[in-house]
């Protein structure tokens, strides 16, 4: 019981620091490779507690960012549960994976977010889409196995 | 899966569509500035170390110079005053209204929207304050933007170089009327639907025309940078360049303009009759 308790306490701090990392001002030219702190944490958890963690967890988060972020309500909570998904439903098979595999999976779920998010920037009308879009793929996966390691690491 | 992404979309086009879930989202604009507030902290921090090892030197040599600073702007507020008398005066002469002064407050810059597509910030200051959603956010320099979303203490504000935002502008050399909109690119904005034989030039100064009733006339919005007349395209292609150096400041002001204050007072009707009377 007090390891599930403390178990959702460091969840939710991770949460909370990459909430924390997500909105830290940067310049123009980092903001655009700003990796997706928040999917990658949120996608660890999915991964790492299913059985705690699952795809309203992310629905909810998603939310969250979209009240921080200011964008259309239910924009991120809509693509987090695609990518969560995804994630979800590859979990078992995931801890089988090398490293490599893992960080390519990652960003394979990172880049659908991706899509998904700038294809509905598109549609409401906030950003034309570009290929700058899949920059921040490229750095989440670049970042992956460190929150990995991290993460394994502050839960044990 | 499908229940949430379907719940999600309907909240999307909620959204988009109505504005039911404004006040949800003011309401709880109190927990996400609280983010961008604790994220602002651990920044901050190395600049209070920084402050803190200032040598007396350097203190005392930015005083000199801002002592010099404020003698010079108390100078030319002297000749402000006087000059404000005087134009009272001549509009009197015209039988035309005089000009109120607009009463402003001073908001500081609370966070930046991580979205890279979306330009916009967010202020320390809201509805208690008496913050309303478009009201105009100057700063020293020119125009920077609107409130969008006002909560409780705390809003936030679309920047002029949104692809969303534009503006009605006038080229202040000759008079010509136009609408500056915003671009993806930070620093940049265009000059919509201007004729190829229209007189602007790189280097004309572009100033709120307070056309649209939402900002108050006579703000500089931004320099002309590059005038393309290209044959094949109907209208020019016209790049501007804020006046106010939007990605720098640190302190905002939100400005009141007086015909807002009169329309709250004395209601719709009165201000129809009055735009008759005109």
């Amino acid at each position: 019981m007090e390891t599930r308790a403390t178990n959702l306490s460091i969840v939710l701090f991770s949460l909370f620091v990459a909430f924390l990392l997500a909105t830290i001002p940067l310049s123009n030219t980092f903001n655009l490779l700003r990796p997706e702190w928040v999917l990658l944490v949120l996608l660890y958890w999915l991964i790492a507690l299913p059985e705690r963690i699952g795809l309203s967890s992310a629905w909810v988060v998603g939310l969250l960012l979209d009240l921080v972020e200011g964008s259309l309500l239910g924009q991120h909570a809509m693509t987090f549960v695609i990518a969560a998904f995804f994630a979800v439903s590859l979990h078992q098979q995931f801890r089988m994976f090398s490293r490599t595999q893992q960080t390519l999976l990652i960003a394979f779920a990172v880049a659908i977010y991706e899509l998904i998010d700038g294809l509905i920037a598109q549609f409401s009308g906030q950003a034309s889409f570009s290929f700058s879009f899949f920059l921040p793929v490229l750095f989440s996966a670049l970042m992956w196995p460190f929150i990995f390691t991290l993460l394994q690491r502050v839960r044990r | 899966m499908f229940l949430l992404t379907a719940l999600a979309l309907v909240l999307m086009v909620a959204d988009f569509r109505y504005s039911y879930l404004d006040e949800v989202r003011s309401s709880l604009g109190l927990l996400s500035t609280s983010v961008y507030k604790v994220s602002r902290t651990f920044l901050d921090l190395g600049d209070r170390v920084d402050s803190f090892f200032t040598g007396r030197e350097t203190l005392q040599q930015e005083n000199k110079a801002l002592k010099a600073q404020a003698l010079l702007l108390q100078y030319k507020v002297q000749r402000l005053a006087a000059l404000t008398a005087e134009n009272t005066r001549l509009r009197e002469l015209l039988n035309s209204s005089a000009l109120l002064d607009q009463k402003v407050i001073v908001a500081e810059l609370v966070g930046v929207s991580p979205d890279s597509n979306a330009h916009q910030i967010i202020l320390g200051k809201g509805t208690s304050s008496g913050v309303f959603v478009g009201q105009p956010v100057v700063n020293a320099d020119g125009l920077v933007g609107q409130v969008i979303e006002a909560g409780q203490l705390s809003s936030r504000a679309l920047l002029i170089t949104d692809n969303t935002h534009s503006v009605p502008v006038l080229v202040n050399r000759n008079g010509l009327r136009a609408i500056l909109s915003g671009t993806d690119h930070i620093n940049e904005l265009e000059l919509l639907y201007i004729p190829d034989t229209a007189d602007i030039e790189v280097g004309d100064l572009l100033v709120t025309s307070g056309l649209g009733q939402r900002f108050p006339s006579g703000y500089p919005v931004a320099f002309v940078s590059v005038v393309e007349h290209d044959p094949g395209q109907a209208f020019a292609r016209i790049k501007a360049t804020p006046t106010a150096s939007l990605t720098k400041a640190q302190h905002f002001l939100l400005v009141f303009s007086p015909d807002r204050v009169l329309k709250a007072t004395t209601g719709f009707q009165d201000s129809n009759e009055a735009e008759q009377g005109q």
